[in-house]
């Protein structure tokens, strides 16, 4: 058992006296709201309903949900951690299927994904639902709620697909929520997008296990994984997750030569830390290799997390050089405009090779996916 | 020696009012200024202060009242007192996760029980000091106490309001305003000894004993001075964050301004809220941009408050004048000194609340660029309802600009947020004809009477040779186009517009609050309003009026203080001045109320009840109807008017109830409660569900309603 220390202590005795007084209230809700929401699901299936494709029954009517390390345990009438999935009599069904909220088209550059045909547009989409509470998420409005509370489009895989084509988007990106969450609607889209020729983007914190992302690898091109840190106690604290099943994620994803690239937002006073940085960079380049590019964020207050400065750039900087100098290839400042870690330069000859203006390619130098200078091979799917 | 405990009982007002003031703007600062707090504060001060009171009713018949308990308590009193503040801070650095924002029940809770032990010790004073005075004199009236208390917090109010805010940190205002207190409870004890000694030289026992207290006594005294000035030596730590400590620091009339350094630069923190660092580039690019891309020729810029950055973006047009209008010199200070913004040549800077600048100036510019926060509090809101936009399109050329902006969304807005873009909307549509609304993050307004906006921005700037680097290689038009026309269909245009006395965006941010953390109002409304009914159910008589009285009276100072924000803004400033006048009425009233016969008491208190009504009624009328003749001075004759009539009934009551201790105790109790209950209802449920002046109306029912009940009590 890990031992308190005394400042824990405090912090918890202090939280939990109020929290008794007033419990079962949700007082607390990124301490004590990380559990399932009990009798939450609707009396009957809701809209376009799909049975989950990863789940076991147990006793009683009780599932098992085994598509993400979270494995709720759901009675029925229960709901999932990460809102969209319900055991209705027995059977684990997703809400989130055919009804993204959100649908806009961006730059490719935006997700991110600097190695992956720079310059070209995605069609994005999201359900809600996420397995994390990340105190600092980008899209809390869409995470943190369920799938019947907004307002989303009737979008079926083939019109997604469809509507990818008439946008000129060269791919269909799972992003903004968590696309985990929607995993059945994920998996039904890309099968279909692979067909066409259109490529999928997995955004993702990489909260999933092993079964379902071996699955996954087999319709994904490209995977942007938010590795929010390198401690476990950060990821309890400003994630209510894990870090090792994300690590597990990475190294699946290698393995399975699926192209993916790492973000990781620097959040002040959390993981600005050079130890940690560096630890982390190691074990990247023991279980990934130097190839995968990494992506430090910079941290502006968002939802709860308002009340930190953003990161200065000085950090991040360092960062990339740190990164870089221990043998990570490639390394990239995000929120950054106008900072040379916005470019890329040949890990072999250092020559600029794709210059980024924001979202515009102004310099490609890359041929067969080739440093034009040495002939060295530029990791990553260019053309 | 009764003299003396009328003087202690002074120097406790003096103090605890003091430390109040400085606690409400401590709640105010680490809770992020969010008025709501005020309320919570003022109710938890209030109720806290009635447990007190109660608990004396029963403690006093096992621990007799003392003249060294007196002292101790006092002694204890400004311990707490002083040391409560970088206390504060450091639970809330320790309990809360470092940077995150707090939930309406953990304010409410961490609130509550950090003040208890101080509430509660001096809401036990009041009675225990009326017990020990009346140990010397048995007759002596309740009233002279409550007069005493009012006294010294009006004392106390003025002190703080006129001198130490101004010049003091929290802790040492504290300190300064204890030090009464400290000597008196010190000399008192000190009188006793030396009294005892020479009536008692037959009584060796007691007299030993006497002399113990005193030696315990001045090692208290002792060690609670060196306590206290150790507080004021820990105080500039407790400010530290990440462990670094704030190169600027100023506790300014209103709010706490810090600048912090970091690697790169330095980083602005206004009520610790981070507002922007140095390298600022995206939001000084699209405030200065986004309004001036769309004007041919910007000459005249009017910049209300401004973000780092600004000044440098704004060089790069040949504009003729720059009027950069900033309540608070301290933050002008900062933000130039530290590099926050460049100083430029045809520049003025304008040390005025914006609004009043406004509506006393002839001058009209080509664009006014706003830069506040968003408007989740009152102080704010007065910058985003129809009045105020009707003043800005009045000082607007034929093409000029007004842009604003407040925190958006990345990709899907909420629903609160659909609310407040649509109020937003709403309001801006009736005093311009053309709007546009840009998604992002953070989400900008724009309104201009003729001329259409072009979403090119990009074009725009290249046309006018404008270099940038984030609009530039970022803005891509045609997706912009696409989020905006998705925007669009959410805005619902026939939504509340956002008005001075029907603040609407208020209302949703108070409902979002909840939304953030999962949780709801109604929990907090149901159990207020049953604690509520069932005290009242438990008073009869004197008391439910007392009890009403209480909470009418606080309401209504509570509405002064909203509205004189709305007026006027920056609460932080006048909130001692006008809690200062409030005290003074209540301690004339006390004094008037003290003069009347006996048998007429009853007559007196139905009599004043009747003046609150008309007296809310009449103010209600003027917010309504003649807003304009509120001059400053007439809300400061409201608030002392409101407190006279509330403090008049207490003698009253007290004459009724025959004096004795455990019923002045009840009605000491009933006042404070009805009080907190006034101020939370009040500010909490009423004001954001109907705005001020519905509000308004229901308390005049209410207070009608606890006058009948007395009166079909007394039949």
């Amino acid at each position: 058992m890990e031992k308190l220390t005394r400042r824990e202590f405090i912090a918890k005795g202090a939280v939990g006296l109020p929290a008794c007084l007033l419990l079962p209230h949700n007082l607390f809700a990124a301490r004590l709201n990380s559990g399932i929401f009990k009798n939450d699901a609707p009396e009957k299936l809701w809209k376009w309903s799909k049975e989950a494709m990863f789940y076991k029954k147990s006793g009683q009517n009780k599932v098992i949900c085994l598509t993400c390390p979270n494995m709720c345990v759901l009675s029925p009438g229960d709901r999932s951690v990460c809102r969209s999935r319900v055991n209705i009599n027995g059977t684990l069904y997703s809400l989130a299927y055919g009804n993204p909220c959100t649908v806009h088209i961006d730059p490719v550059e935006k997700k991110p994904l600097f190695h992956f045909r720079p310059g070209s547009r995605v069609f994005s989409i999201a359900a809600t639902g996420c397995n994390f509470r990340c105190l600092n998420c980008q899209n809390w409005e869409i995470s943190q709620a369920r799938p019947e509370d907004v307002r989303f489009h009737d979008m079926f895989p083939e019109k997604v697909v469809e509507k990818t084509i008439a946008s000129q988007s060269m791919a269909i990106a799972y992003t903004y929520s968590e696309a985990i969450t929607y995993y059945e609607y994920m998996v039904d889209t890309a099968m279909i997008a692979k067909r066409k020729n259109i490529s999928n983007f997995l955004i993702s914190n990489g909260y999933i296990r092993q079964k379902p992302l071996k699955y996954l690898c087999q319709f994904i091109d490209a995977a942007n994984i938010n590795l929010k840190s390198y401690s476990e106690k950060i990821y309890q604290k400003l994630n209510r997750g894990r870090l090792n099943p994300v690590l597990e994620t990475l190294k699946t994803l290698h393995h399975e030569n699926v192209h993916f690239e790492i973000t990781t937002l620097i959040v002040p006073g959390y993981n600005d830390d050079d130890q940690m940085l560096k630890k982390m960079c190691d074990w990247i380049l023991n279980n990934l290799g130097d190839s995968h590019p990494l992506h430090f964020l910079r941290f502006f207050p968002q939802y709860k997390l308002n009340r930190l400065k953003p990161t200065p750039v000085a950090i991040l900087d360092r960062f990339r050089k740190t990164a870089m100098k221990m043998g990570i290839n490639y390394s990239y400042l995000g929120n950054v405009p106008g900072h040379e870690g916005n470019h890329t330069f040949c890990h072999a000859c250092q020559k600029l090779i794709v210059e980024r203006d924001g979202y515009k390619i102004s310099q490609f130098n890359i041929k067969n996916s080739r440093c034009i200078f040495c002939k060295t091979k530029i990791p990553g799917i260019w053309s | 020696m009764t003299k003396k405990i009328i003087w202690l009982v002074i120097a406790t007002g003096i103090a605890s009012i003091a430390t109040q003031l400085v606690v409400i703007r401590e709640f105010l600062t680490l809770f992020s200024g969010n008025e709501f707090v005020i309320s919570i504060t003022l109710f938890n001060w209030l109720f806290l202060g009635g447990c007190g009171t109660l608990l004396s009713k029963i403690l006093l018949n096992f621990i007799k009242p003392s003249y060294f308990l007196a002292s101790f308590l006092s002694f204890v009193l400004c311990i707490i007192g002083t040391i409560q503040i970088p206390v504060f801070r450091l639970l809330h650095n320790t309990i809360f996760i470092m940077g995150s924002s707090t939930g309406f029940y953990q304010v409410f809770v961490f609130t509550f029980l950090v003040s208890a032990p101080y509430c509660i010790l001096l809401g036990y004073l009041l009675p225990f000091s009326l017990a020990l005075a009346r140990k010397n004199e048995k007759q002596l009236p309740s009233s002279i106490i409550y007069i005493a208390d009012n006294f010294g917090d009006a004392l106390g109010g003025a002190v703080f309001s006129f001198f130490l805010v101004w010049f003091f940190s929290p802790v040492q205002a504290i300190f300064l305003s204890s030090l009464p207190l400290l000597f008196l409870a010190f000399y008192i004890n000190k009188e006793v000894c030396r009294k005892q000694e020479t009536r008692n030289k037959r009584e060796d026992t007691r007299t030993r004993k006497k002399g113990i207290e005193l030696v315990f006594c001045i090692v208290t005294g002792i060690f609670s001075l060196c306590l206290m000035t150790a507080c004021l030596f820990l105080e500039p730590h407790t400010l530290a964050i990440n462990k670094i400590k704030p190169e600027f620091y100023r506790e300014t009339p209103y709010a706490r301004v810090a600048v912090y350094k970091s690697s790169q630069g330095h980083a602005f923190f206004q009520n610790s809220v981070p507002l922007f660092d140095t390298k600022n580039l995206i939001q000084a690019e699209k405030t200065v941009h986004y309004p001036l891309s769309q004007i041919e020729n910007p000459e005249s810029i009017l910049l209300i408050s401004a973000v780092s950055g600004v000044f440098l973006e704004i060089e790069k047009y040949p504009f003729k004048r720059v009027d950069y209008v900033e309540i608070d010199p301290q933050v002008s200070r900062a933000l130039f000194d530290y590099s926050f913004l460049k100083p430029l040549d045809k520049m003025n800077v304008i040390q005025k609340d914006a609004r009043s600048f406004l509506e006393h100036s002839n001058i009209r510019y080509d664009a006014i660029i706003m830069n506040l926060s968003d408007p989740d509090t009152f102080q704010v809101n007065r910058f985003f309802t129809r009045e105020f936009f009707d003043v800005v399109s009045q000082h607007l050329t034929d093409k000029g600009v007004f842009s604003f902006s407040i925190t958006g969304f990345n990709n899907y807005p909420s629903t609160f947020m659909v609310k407040k873009i649509s109020s937003l909307y709403a309001t801006l549509e009736t005093c311009f004809e053309n709007i546009l609304v840009l998604p992002g993050s953070e989400m900008f307004f724009m309104a201009r009477e003729s001329s259409d906006f072009n979403l090119d921005i990009p074009a725009l700037l290249r046309k006018k040779d404008v270099k940038t680097k984030y609009i530039e290689n970022y803005f891509q038009a045609d997706l912009i186009r696409e989020r905006v026309s998705r925007l669009y269909d959410f805005i619902d245009k026939d939504s509340h517009q956002n008005r001075d006395f029907s603040p609407v965006l208020i209302k949703i941010s108070f409902n979002e609050w909840f939304e953030k953390f999962q949780t709801s109002p109604l929990i907090f409304r149901i159990i207020i309003s049953g604690i509520f009914l069932i005290y009242l159910f438990f008073i009869k008589g004197v008391q439910s009026l007392l009890f009403f009285t209480g909470f009418f009276a606080m309401a209504a100072q509570i509405m002064i203080i909203f509205a004189y924000q709305i007026f006027f803004g920056y609460i932080y400033l006048k909130i001692g001045f006008m809690i200062t006048l409030f005290l003074a009425g209540l301690l004339f009233g006390a004094y008037f109320g003290e003069k009347t016969d006996k048998n007429l008491a009853k007559a007196w208190m139905i009599k004043a009840d009747i003046c609150l009504v008309f007296l809310m009624a009449g103010f209600i009328l003027l917010l309504k109807f003649l807003p304009y003749v509120l001059k400053e001075e007439l809300f400061g004759l409201a608030a002392f008017c409101f407190g006279f009539f509330c403090g008049f009934e207490f003698p009253c009551g007290a004459k009724i109830k025959q004096e004795t201790l455990s019923k002045i105790t009840g009605l000491f109790a009933a006042d404070l409660v009805g009080a907190s209950f006034g101020v939370l209802i009040f500010s909490l449920i009423l004001l954001p569900s109907l705005g001020l002046v519905r509000a308004g109306v229901v308390l005049v029912v209410m207070k009608v309603l606890g006058l009948m009940r007395f009166l079909i009590w007394k039949n």
